[in-house]
């Protein structure tokens, strides 16, 4: 312990320019972060929450639902996104620099014939790091939670829990990558080449663009309110790949070695990332949840039978009631498999089909859509065949609700944040009708939330919550943002609605002798 | 063998180049050894496995009784290592480069420091970045003096300093030759000649032989034969006589196991009685050159 704070000393006094730099450089971002959060609604914008991973879902949707940026908010919100990825820059920087303060690769380094503890080596670079980049960060970002008025202390949890993320998926991959680098410049390339590989396969998965990468794909690997289970995962598998790599090299210098764990690792991340089967996933989130009693059950309703049709699409339309909820609950549909059996035997057996962990279908069941196979829907089209289905949801229970007046101060909204009802929304999303803006730290929380109308509806504030337990996500930008449409009661009231994700449920179904034909989708 | 550091057939190769090949030898301790050959011949590989920097393709080496390759902090608290392509914490003046190193050596003698600081006229305040060549050789052998090591090993440690540089370090090391081992390479014999005790010569990854200076010198010896008539060598011409060549009446070759008995006695039953042998000792030097050429000759006609 005594070398690895001699050493510790060491790197401070060397590095000090180089630390007061990326302090400032924390300090301008958490500056620019509360000044960009707006004090009247108009400017708020989707960009300032800043993610930091690539693999991160950014292709969901960060306001409520058919969002729509205004320019002036896109702008403003890019600059503090590129603030934030300066910071990130110049911490990983900072890490590389002293880590090669004492190389390990290479043959000329005095430090290699010097008495130096490994261990206390290791320790002491893991030290400057948490004390130069982890402590300013939390300190940013308390700084801006409690400029944005949530409470420092309760959202501690989260502030610890975004510091061991950081620390886990950012800073120890950067130090294990400049481990296996002699100079800033070999690292500074092989931290743009392992972004932009990533960055580029991460796009042609997210962007269909290409003829390799046909549309379905995108959505058969939205993983929805469930993302943060491979997402968890692909972090774990990067993490120990770090720590796999800074054992080597910090213990063994095994630099060959450990460039061979660097690659695998980076690819069973992808794979964890991208390929993890969907229906595992839901098992995991379903042991996490409480179970119900056996009173739901789900059926296929039954079509009307020979109508005209006009064409084919060899697409199934599978509306899925929802019947033994209980009162006051909603559901989320989250996937579904389909098998078909004809009277000959014949069988067609779908993928898991992923509904996106959308609630917006809640009160009316979930509609499965199935895309089956040409040459099996055609033989079979008029046959009376059977259909067993496996439809995966969550119920959301334990309703709370909270009324606001119209007010420019935000109120504590339990289980949410600081919210704010205006009469005036944001002109692109509400046209300028009511609206509530709530704001949380580090994440929304895992549960349904909206605001309830006259009719007893209403609008999300994010249709597509995420179901993690963990108190953050990964990011540096500590607060989020959301809008949701509100009308107001006769008493000029709004209320808002929580409900808590209670069960995730695997129903199975089957609908016998129904003609093929009867359940095609848009061809009547 | 039991030396303060030994190797043990020890190879290295790098992908299929092979630089060191059955590398076997033994320095006792309290003695300066001296690695010596030509540049290539793998004394500077030699030397960066017995100090773990890199790790053997086979064989071993131990030092102060470890695995080179298992050498711990507290091994490294004994050992001193001074290399001409080093690379030192360039942004540390020489003050704070001891300072910096004192805590990790529990034998430190800051007393011993400032005299060797003083004795090598080392500008304390300066950085390292911005002393001479000689300068930071100086400063490097400082610290690996200050803390009394008991083994010294050094790389080329003369290489481009001028000859007061070099006559001042070789100065310090012969100060401390008394307390310490000492195992240095070198390509220039002439500076190695004065102090060191055992020699082990190192050509194309194999040692030519190991031993210590003074039979060594006594091994060698440059023989004249001058004949009456002019000079043809005898068929039976014995191994250990390197370097054989004619000039009209007279014949020259070394020795490489020179007894004095044996040897002229040798030469009479080869050249007849009336020979005229004259016997020279031969500087280290000259003992090198001769091996060298004997080895590329011998290397050329095979």
């Amino acid at each position: 312990m005594r070398q690895a704070l001699h050493i510790f000393g060491k790197d401070v006094r060397q590095f000090w320019p180089q630390i007061v730099l990326v302090v400032m450089i924390t300090a301008m971002f958490a500056y620019a972060d509360i000044e960009s959060w707006p004090t009247v609604p108009g400017a708020i914008d989707s960009a300032g929450i800043a993610r930091v991973f690539p693999f991160g879902d950014n292709a969901r949707p960060l306001i409520g639902p058919d969002a729509d940026y205004g320019l002036d908010a896109v702008t403003f919100g890019d600059n503090v996104s590129m603030l934030a990825d300066l910071v990130v820059l110049a911490w990983c920087c900072l890490i590389a620099l002293v880590i090669l303060a004492e190389p390990i690769p290479g043959d000329r380094q005095f430090w290699l014939t010097r008495p130096y503890d490994r261990r206390s080596l290791w320790g002491a670079k893991t030290l400057f790091v948490l004390t130069f980049i982890s402590l300013p960060m939390l300190v940013a970002q308390a700084a801006i939670i409690a400029s944005d008025g949530l409470p420092v202390a309760s959202s501690l949890s989260g502030l610890l829990w975004d510091q061991v993320l950081f620390a886990a998926v950012i800073a120890f991959p950067a130090m294990a990558l400049a481990t296996v680098t002699q100079r800033m410049t070999q690292f500074v390339f092989l931290l743009f080449l392992g972004a932009f590989a990533a960055g580029g396969l991460a796009f042609l998965f997210l962007i269909p663009i290409l003829p390799l990468v046909p549309p379905w794909y995108l959505q058969g690997h939205r993983m929805g309110s469930l993302n943060w289970l491979p997402e968890l995962a692909g972090f774990a598998a990067i993490t120990a790949t770090a720590f796999a790599i800074m054992f080597l090299q910090f213990m063994r210098r095994r630099t060959s070695r450990s460039l061979v764990l660097a690659a695998a690792g980076a690819i069973v991340a992808f794979a964890v990332f991208w390929f993890t089967p969907w229906t595992p996933v839901f098992a995991v989130q379903s042991q996490l949840a409480n179970q119900l009693d056996g009173s739901l059950r789900a059926e296929i309703s039954r079509p009307e039978s020979n109508l005209p049709s006009y064409g084919t699409s060899g697409t199934l339309r599978l509306p899925m009631r929802i019947a033994g909820l209980p009162a006051g609950t909603l559901i989320a549909c989250e996937g579904a498999t389909v098998q078909i059996e004809s009277p000959s035997g014949a069988a067609w057996q779908s993928d898991v089909i992923r509904l996106g962990s959308r609630t917006s279908q809640a009160p009316d069941g979930c509609r499965v859509m199935a895309q089956v196979e040409n040459a099996f829907f055609n033989s079979n089209r008029d046959q009376q065949v059977r259909i067993q289905s496996s439809l995966y949801f969550t119920v959301f229970g334990n309703e709370r609700s909270t009324s606001m007046m119209p007010s420019a101060e935000p109120i504590s909204v339990p289980g949410v944040g600081m919210c704010r009802a205006s009469l005036h929304g944001l002109p692109s999303v509400n046209r300028g009708g009511p609206a509530v803006m709530c704001r949380t730290a580090f994440r929304w929380p895992p549960r349904l939330v909206w605001v309830r109308d006259d009719t007893g509806r209403g609008d999300v504030f994010v249709d597509t919550m995420s179901y993690s337990p963990f108190p953050a996500e990964l990011r540096i930008s500590p607060v989020e943002s959301y809008w949701a449409r509100a009308s107001l009661d006769q008493t000029g009231a709004v209320t808002i609605v929580t409900q808590d994700p209670i069960a995730h449920v695997r129903a199975d179904v089957e609908l016998r002798d129904v003609r093929l034909g009867d359940l095609e989708f848009g061809v009547r | 063998m039991s030396g303060i550091l030994r190797t043990d057939d020890l190879s290295k190769r790098f992908g299929r180049t092979p630089v060191l090949d059955r590398v076997t030898f033994d320095v006792a301790e309290g003695s300066v050894f001296a690695l010596v050959g030509p540049n290539g011949a793998g004394k500077t590989t030699t030397i960066k496995i017995l100090m773990n920097i890199i790790e053997p393709t086979t064989g071993r080496a131990e030092v102060l009784g470890a695995d080179s390759r298992r050498l711990l902090p507290q091994h490294f608290a004994q050992i001193g290592y001074v290399s001409e392509n080093q690379e030192l914490p360039e942004w540390m003046t020489v003050d704070y480069f001891l300072n910096y190193l004192k805590p990790f050596y529990p034998t430190w003698d800051e007393g011993r420091a400032r005299g060797l600081v003083d004795q090598f006229a080392l500008p304390r305040s300066r950085k390292l970045k911005h002393l001479s060549r000689g300068m930071r050789m100086k400063a490097a052998l400082v610290s690996s003096l200050a803390y009394r090591p008991r083994l010294l090993v050094l790389d080329e440690p003369f290489t481009g300093l001028d000859p007061l540089v070099r006559d001042e370090l070789i100065e310090g090391l012969v100060e401390s030759a008394e307390q310490t081992t000492i195992l240095l390479s070198s390509h220039d014999l002439t500076e190695i000649e004065t102090f060191a005790s055992h020699v082990g010569y190192l050509d194309h990854g194999r040692l030519q032989f190991s031993d210590d200076m003074r039979s060594l010198t006594e091994r060698f010896r440059e023989i004249e034969v001058t004949l009456d008539a002019p000079a043809i060598l005898p068929d039976a011409w014995p191994p250990a006589w390197l370097r054989a060549e004619t000039s009209s009446t007279v014949v020259r070759f070394v020795d490489s196991r020179f007894d004095e008995g044996r040897t002229l006695g040798e030469v009479r039953r080869l050249f007849g009685d009336e020979a005229r042998i004259t016997v020279n000792p031969m500087p280290l030097r000259a003992i090198f050159v001769a091996l060298a050429r004997s080895t590329k000759s011998s290397q050329t006609a095979a």
